[in-house]
């Protein structure tokens, strides 16, 4: 499925997709990069109806807390699901050693299908999964990229990040969005 | 693996020669693994203003024509969807495949595990399929602005076999061209634009029947309506 993924990308030239990098960076505040975003966590539409649909905003994600978030370009594809998210799974016990208060997994996908994947992957306990839906909070990072050749619309690229207090320790972002080497978890726990 | 290396090589050197930023105050830690390619990149903030080529936009924009709404009479416009096929592998397909010299039934709902597209709409034609094929139905096909991914998981968790196919409209064009779109974008539930809750009936690609709700509501566009009309 990720090699479909990238067989149709595969169309453009290989350096419009070389990335690595975004708009922010170590240093920068998080919630300043993305002003006015919110993030919808990963619901039922019954939860969904019963909480009126809130939002969360991102200082509540971030503020006085240690966090690691990794971003993918989809839930149900090939290498999030077989790869990305496991990799964090697998780890949670060390993050918490390591006194982070939260992992979080975002994705542009709404919050409902965010929420059966979660549930198929068995993750929810470990990890807090989030609907970037519109793409704002990845478009304010310059973290999106187009997949329309791909039939996927606008994404996400693979990215994970270790975020102190609102500000960004360490962020690793993949060349292409089909590869997994700098944003597993074992790469991250080195950072913390 | 050589292309991502060349890849890394190339766009490490048009960084160095435009790069002009000091690195800030944090270093990231390098990582040290084998046979990797530079991950200074990753760490170097880049002024990225200065490497146009690499930036694209985020969006796929489609020509911005206003189209009119669909209806009986009109031929279909064409499209490409995606589906994953049972061998598991991803395919596309057009709306002329679905509908050329066939009867085909298309419905569309706003969203894969919303309530009523998963409780009501899908599984009412799952259930009428075999009374639809009977009355001459050729392909019965459920269109929604979901990715092909999200879609076969639905169809799984569903447990829908082959009466049903379940396409993606991933970029919304189809339905765009249909203009049916739903935006949903500034109400929290969260969906952003989707599609209007339809159920057609096309011959050859022209439409004889559709029935296409305001919104999400589910009054006429369901299995048994479609049945009555054939």
């Amino acid at each position: 499925m990720a090699s479909a993924l990238v067989r149709g990308a595969r169309r453009f030239p290989p350096a419009m997709w070389g990335r690595g990098f975004a708009k922010v960076a170590a240093g920068d505040d998080i919630v300043a990069a993305a002003p006015d975003v919110a993030l919808q966590k990963a619901r039922s539409w019954d939860e969904g109806v019963s909480s009126n649909f809130s939002t969360t905003p991102l200082k509540d994600l971030f503020q006085g807390k240690k966090v690691v978030i990794f971003g993918l370009p989809g839930a149900y594809t090939g290498v999030c699901s077989a790869q990305h998210v496991p990799s964090y799974q697998k780890n949670i016990d060390k993050f918490k050693a390591k006194g982070v208060n939260s992992v979080i997994c975002v994705a542009v996908n709404d919050p409902y299908s965010m929420n059966a994947w979660a549930e198929k992957l068995q993750a929810k306990d470990a990890i807090e999964f989030y609907g970037d839906f519109d793409g704002k909070f990845h478009k304010s990072l310059e973290l999106d990229i187009d997949l329309s050749a791909a039939l996927l619309g606008p994404r996400s690229h693979r990215w994970s990040a270790y975020v102190e207090d609102g500000k960004i320790k360490a962020l690793n972002v993949e060349k292409a969005p089909s590869e997994f080497k700098v944003s597993g978890a074992e790469v991250i726990l080195d950072q913390i | 693996m050589a292309t991502a290396t060349t890849t890394a090589a190339s766009f490490s050197t048009a960084v160095r020669r435009l790069c002009v930023s000091t690195s800030t105050s944090i270093r990231l830690r390098h990582v040290t693994t084998s046979a990797r390619p530079p991950t200074r990149l990753i760490s170097t903030p880049t002024p990225h203003r200065l490497l146009p080529l690499l930036r694209f936009s985020a969006t796929a924009s489609p020509s911005s024509t206003t189209v009119s709404t669909i209806s009986v009479g009109d031929k279909l416009p064409d499209a490409t969807l995606s589906y994953f096929g049972s061998d598991g592998e991803l395919k596309t397909i057009t709306i002329s495949d679905l509908t050329k010299g066939k009867k085909t039934v298309l419905f569309a709902v706003p969203g894969a595990f919303t309530p009523t597209c998963s409780q009501k709409h899908l599984p009412g034609f799952v259930e009428k399929a075999k009374e639809l094929k009977a009355k001459g139905v050729d392909v019965i096909a459920c269109v929604s602005v979901n990715d092909a991914f999200v879609m076969k998981a639905w169809k799984e968790d569903l447990k829908v076999g082959d009466e049903v196919l379940l396409v993606s409209d991933g970029n919304g064009v189809f339905t765009k061209a249909l203009g049916v779109e739903l935006d949903l974008s500034d109400k929290p539930v969260g969906l952003g634009v989707r599609s209007r809750r339809y159920s057609l009936l096309a011959e050859d690609g022209v439409v004889k029947v559709l029935n296409l709700e305001e919104g999400g509501s589910f009054t006429n566009s369901g299995a048994e309506d479609i049945l009555k009309a054939l």
